[in-house]
């Protein structure tokens, strides 16, 4: 089994490893700037399998090196993303029981804050490696925090996902988890040392480790966008232009957003071949928009909860890009055992619609039931139905929020939709919609508002399933991974 | 009925354009349920006369044949309004 060893990437020598806005970076000087935190953590008494947190405020070279450092030492590694309230990050490092957090110089002071929220278990001062932007080490302060938990060498990281109950709920992945995944996408996408891998998701996301892996494994170049470039569209599409990646895997709100940046007849960047998308469903008009903009592109929609990481995938054909139907989830991945079970936990054999259950060495412990309603075709071809938590009995009827969004997403002008069920004093549980509109021009499908929109619906859907309100909003709320923000939308 | 009568015009305004989601206005003894209404809808026709006019209308005063017109739904209404 394949583990990130700093000294092992040396044999990629000259080529260039990490590009972005500071001067590139060979293998052989990512190789030894990833040695001196290697170094600079045992100097902290860090041992393999201890939890090490990380935190990059600008997302220089120090992310990509102190990951590598920090793994090459067997740490354990909790990314902990700074755009998230001081608050979370420091009850997300305090319950991991990190011993020591590596951070950029512009992250410091969030780290101090960190410090004084009891970022360490048990009130321990954490131990400190600072790197400025090109990935060298300022300083090593404190020691190691000591903590009960024993070891877990087999451990990479710890992902935390929001939980049902509203705590952020810990994935801890393996070696063998990342291994399995990152060797089937080297070879679904023939990622060679030619390649260029855009990095785009935030590192507490599992699609950031296939960027990482899958270049360093093959000698690949990281293509790395700096924070502020990612927060505005027409520096997303400067930073793509000028790095010219040939490889992404990012959610879909990147996609939107790049093309959203775009004029109206100018292509998506020339040199991506390969755009991968997980997360959540590619809205079908901008998914048609994209393979428009970027013909030569192959369009890969990856499905799989972070508990599973990707376990069924599906290239998106031209052929059925007609703007209005989701792509299906597809097919299980070679080394993911999907079934579905239905209501009483029986096994749907053949066609059918259950939950979507799944075995295998990215699946953590044992089966991982998914919570996702999953149909699956005769032809073998798994189909996303919606989250079983999210249905709710709306005037007795069990309503998936996702069906509705599926078909607001296809009423014209409509560029992304989300609904949310909520209590009403009198009329109960009722749903609310919010629809973004399309950049583009509405004037030939007339006013877009809110009872054009729930006319449409109503025209399609039965009357329980209409919204009682649709909100016309210039953006959906995202969560930091890019995802809808279904929390603030039931605020609103 | 008068046409010009605001409480009227206000409830065959909200009803026709936020719960028939339609463009002809209701015709005055047009029947409600015939034209779309349950008792979702009629709900949703008190929760608007609480936020517009603030008297409470509780579920169960409603006799259904009472409210199926928008001229007997008016009358309805009134009669709270005026008391109110």
């Amino acid at each position: 089994m394949w583990r990130l060893r700093a000294a092992e990437l040396a044999v990629h020598g000259e080529r260039v490893a990490l590009v972005g806005v500071r001067a590139p970076i060979t293998y052989r000087v990512l190789a030894g700037r990833g040695l001196a935190v290697e170094d600079a953590l045992r100097g902290l008494g860090g041992r393999p399998g201890d939890r090490v947190a990380l935190l990059s405020s600008q997302r220089g070279f120090d992310e990509p090196v102190a990951l590598l450092g920090a793994l090459s030492a067997g740490a354990v590694v909790v990314p902990l993303d700074a755009s998230s309230p001081p608050e979370r990050l420091a009850r997300l490092a305090r319950e991991s029981c990190a011993c020591a957090v590596l951070h950029d110089d512009a992250g410091a002071a969030l780290v101090r804050e960190l410090a004084q929220r009891g970022a360490g278990a048990d009130g321990e001062p954490l131990g400190r490696i600072e790197l400025d932007q090109d990935g060298f080490v300022l300083a090593a302060l404190g020691s190691a925090a000591q903590t009960d938990l024993a070891p877990a060498p087999e451990l990479a990281t710890v992902l935390f996902t929001s939980g049902s109950t509203g705590a952020p709920k810990p994935i801890p992945v393996s070696w063998s988890a990342h291994d399995a995944f990152v060797s089937w996408m080297i070879e679904l996408l023939g990622i060679s040392c030619s390649d260029r891998i855009l990095r785009c998701a935030e590192l507490s996301f599992d699609l950031a480790y296939f960027d990482h892996f899958a270049a360093w494994r093959t000698g690949a170049t990281l293509c790395t966008l700096a924070r502020r470039e990612l927060s505005a569209a027409r520096s997303l599409g400067a930073a793509i232009a000028r790095l010219e990646p040939t490889v992404a895997y990012a959610v879909p709100a990147l996609y939107t957003k790049l093309l959203s940046g775009l004029a109206p007849d100018e292509p998506f960047p020339a040199s991506l071949r390969a755009l991968c998308f997980a997360g959540e469903v590619f809205p079908p008009a901008a998914l048609l928009e994209l393979s428009r903009r970027a013909p030569a592109a192959r369009l890969w929609n990856l499905y799989g909860p972070t508990e599973t990481n990707v376990c069924t995938f599906h290239e998106a054909m031209p052929h059925e890009l007609d703007g209005v139907s989701e792509l299906p989830i597809g097919r299980a991945c070679p080394y993911a055992d999907c079934r579905i079970v239905d209501d009483d936990g029986r096994d749907v054999a053949g066609p059918g619609i259950g939950e979507l259950c799944v075995r295998g060495p990215t699946a953590l412990g044992g089966e991982v039931h998914t919570r996702d309603r999953v149909e699956l075709r005769a032809d073998g071809v798994f189909l996303f139905r919606g989250r079983l938590d999210r249905m709710r009995k709306i005037q007795g009827f069990r309503v998936d929020p996702g069906e509705v969004e599926a078909a607001l997403r296809a009423a014209p002008g409509v560029r992304e939709a989300a609904v949310v069920a909520a209590q009403h004093e009198r009329l109960g549980t009722e749903l609310v919609g919010f629809a973004a509109l399309s950049h583009a021009s509405t004037a030939s499908q007339g006013k877009v508002d809110d009872v054009a929109l729930r006319r449409w619906l109503a025209e399609r859907l039965p009357p329980y399933m209409v919204p009682r309100v649709i909100h016309v909003v210039a953006e959906l709320p995202r969560t930091t991974t890019g995802k809808i923000d279904y929390e603030a939308l039931e605020r609103a | 009925m008068s046409n010009a009568d605001p409480v009227r015009a206000a409830l065959g305004d909200h009803i026709v354009r936020e719960i028939l989601l339609r463009d002809a206005p209701l015709g005055s003894d047009e029947d409600l349920f015939d034209a779309g209404f349950d008792s979702m809808s009629l709900s949703r026709v008190l929760v608007f006369v609480e936020e517009r006019f603030g008297v409470v209308i509780p579920d169960g005063d409603v006799v259904i044949d009472e409210v199926a017109t928008l001229d007997g739904l008016t009358t309805f209404v009134r009669r709270y309004l005026e008391d109110g």
